[in-house]
């Protein structure tokens, strides 16, 4: 088998000191292939958000290790996090987080910004990501002029822009109805089998996590158990 | 990377008009307020520098009495003597000429034209003390001053009026009941200081005004011309030594002459415009220093309240450098706009001052530029803080921010 895309190694997280000290994380060993589709559950404080967090390099682990394409990661300062995030790195969030006040373009547009795109190539690149999402007829909309659902593919548009190496979707159906939500699910499944981009998914709805090949449960800190190999559309036990 | 910045520091304060209105209204008042105040003082200083140089520099006017609108009581003061001036001009140090003045009013007439005007009697020397060019024509030479030829140089106004458009030098014009001979035409002076038309005059030789019109030999003013090497405190002590003992005064009585230094009024009066100036100025400097405080403020607010979006920058791979540039070229943006508009309302409120004050218009440009870096320094400043803060925010608990 080929490394994987992601390692972790007795990942811990501590918050706080002393007597009000908590242990977020008490030690999580995880694989990730380049290509998967992975579902994260757990209740609330099990550990799942903090690890998202650090998998998406938004926070960094108090011990253990985190290989990213074979490079650690714990050691890298705020910035050089910045730009792995820039570079490999696309987010979804439950409230969508799209600027207001800002078309839906701009919005997309804005990864390449920072990547120091050409006006013109920017433009390009962002219509084609909106095309990928079925929004390109809406790029001069703002988000108050967008529904729950096209706002979460705006956003999906964003994320996807810099043709990253993974997508992290933090609840992205969690702000929508169950149809939306399906929508939601296939376009992700869709861009996770035609662009062979990672997602890594936090939900705590097993109908949305039946989308997923692996599925892994968090437990106080740990990692309980991962499904593997999960056909895509059987429930999730 | 800049140009980006910019470009989104535009976006964001075009999203916020009235908002970034209100805020850099703090640096167009101030901007304004210096600039304005810097150029109407220079201005003034300019005019009243015009004015006095009009008397001529380096020159004491020495006249009988205690000074302008003194001396009412008691009786007037002796006029000098004819020798007190050349007797100054070789005894005391420091003085090139003595042009003595003998004054009177009279009615100039050519063929059907009257004028009413000032006749004022001298020597050459007040045309070497006071330099007054000639338009066409001459001065007198020496035998015609030590006789008291009746030949007269006229002023511009003196000529506009009897003889229109017409040649003036060789003809032949009355003064009052004397006729005499136009040898010259002085150049145009314009208004006095003071006000009076200077070119309202003709002047005679003071012989030729002394005998015909003052009647006596007496002169009303002393026209000093000063070497400028020489300390002009120290030629006023031996000219007032030396007038006190021509005239004959007491130790102890006062002096009943006085004299009058158009540098040193010069001085004085530059001086106190520019110290009135810089007071001005700093307090209008104050104004700028609330306006780069209100921008603080509002970048603060704009920090808190876009808490969320620079959480997303954040995520989306911004580096902690990107977002302080992105703030602080916001506040220097917004405080560069506020420092254009005011130099723009400074030029409309200089221009409706110096038309209403009756000055000439002017444009300083150093004055400009400098208000206008200042209102970027004051951006850069103002901003920095603001900006340090968004840059040094946890991107996950900027997202997480309501």
């Amino acid at each position: 088998m080929a490394d994987p895309l992601i390692s972790l190694r007795g990942v811990t997280k501590v918050y706080g000191e002393g007597a009000t000290q908590f242990r977020a994380l008490k030690g999580i060993d995880l694989d990730i292939a380049g290509g998967d589709f992975v579902a994260v559950m757990g209740p609330s404080g099990s550990g799942k958000s903090t690890t998202m967090n650090i998998l998406g390099c938004l926070d960094v682990p108090s011990g253990g290790t985190f290989l990213f394409r074979g490079h650690h990661v714990e050691t890298l300062d705020r910035d050089q996090r910045a730009l792995l995030r820039r570079r490999y790195l696309g987010f979804v969030f439950q409230g969508f987080n799209l600027l207001s006040r800002t078309t839906a373009l701009e919005n997309v547009e804005l990864p390449l910004l920072y990547r120091g795109d050409e006006k013109k190539a920017r433009r390009a690149t962002a219509m084609a990501a909106l095309e990928k999402v079925g929004l390109d007829r809406w790029w001069d909309h703002t988000p108050a002029e967008l529904s729950g659902g096209q706002q979460q593919r705006v956003a999906i548009a964003r994320a996807i822009v810099t043709s990253p190496d993974v997508l992290l979707a933090d609840e992205p159906t969690g702000n929508l109805d169950s149809e939306r939500s399906v929508e939601i699910m296939e376009l992700l499944t869709g861009l996770n089998r035609d662009s062979g981009i990672t997602v890594l998914m936090v939900t705590h709805e097993p109908d949305m996590a039946a989308f997923a090949r692996t599925v892994i449960h968090f437990k106080d800190g740990l990692v309980e158990r991962i499904e593997q190999g999960h056909r895509q559309g059987e429930a999730v036990a | 990377m800049l140009g980006t910045t910019f470009l989104l520091a535009l976006r964001s304060i075009a999203r916020h008009k009235l908002r970034s209105f209100l805020t850099i209204l703090g640096i167009i008042i101030g901007v304004g307020a210096v600039v304005t105040m810097v150029t109407l003082g220079k201005a003034t200083t300019a005019q009243v520098q015009q004015n006095i140089s009009a008397l001529g520099t380096n020159i004491l006017q020495v006249r009988p009495g205690q000074g302008f609108g003194r001396g009412g009581g008691g009786p007037r003061p002796p006029d000098f003597d004819e020798s007190d001036g050349p007797a100054i001009a070789a005894q005391v140090a420091g003085v090139t000429a003595v042009a003595p003045q003998a004054q009177a009013t009279a009615t100039a007439i050519y063929e059907g034209a009257n004028w009413s005007t000032t006749v004022q009697g001298t020597t050459n020397d007040a045309f070497t003390v006071q330099p007054w060019p000639l338009a066409s024509g001459r001065y007198w030479n020496p035998a015609e001053e030590q006789a008291g030829k009746a030949v007269c140089i006229i002023g511009n106004t003196v000529r506009t009026n009897l003889f229109r458009g017409g040649e003036a030098v060789g003809q032949r014009i009355r003064v009052g009941n004397i006729s005499c001979d136009v040898i010259g035409v002085l150049t145009t002076r314009g208004q006095a200081g003071f006000g009076g038309d200077q070119d309202d005059v003709v002047i005679m030789p003071i012989k030729a005004v002394q005998r015909r019109f003052v009647g006596n030999r007496d002169v009303r003013l002393l026209l000093v011309g000063t070497d400028q090497r020489y300390s002009s405190a120290a030629i006023q002590a031996s000219l007032k030594d030396l007038l006190r003992e021509r005239r004959r005064l007491e130790p102890g009585q006062d002096d009943n002459f006085f004299v009058f230094d158009t540098k040193q009024i010069s001085d004085t009066l530059s001086s106190t415009t520019t110290l009135l100036t810089r007071i001005v100025t700093a307090v209008a400097g104050i104004s700028l220093l609330v306006g780069g405080i209100g921008i603080m403020n509002i970048m603060l607010v704009s920090v808190t309240e876009r808490t969320r979006e620079i959480g997303i920058r954040l995520a989306i791979g911004a580096v902690a450098r990107e977002v302080l540039l992105q703030f602080l070229v916001e506040a220097v943006v917004l405080s560069m706009l506020g420092g254009l508009i005011g130099l723009l309302v400074a030029q409309a409120a200089i221009g409706a001052l110096s038309w209403a004050g009756g000055l000439p218009f002017l444009f300083v440009p150093e004055i400009n530029v400098i208000a206008f870096a200042i209102s970027a320094a004051i951006g850069v400043v103002f901003g920095y803080f603001p900006a340090r803060r968004a840059a040094g925010l946890n991107p996950i608990d900027a997202l997480r921010h309501e």
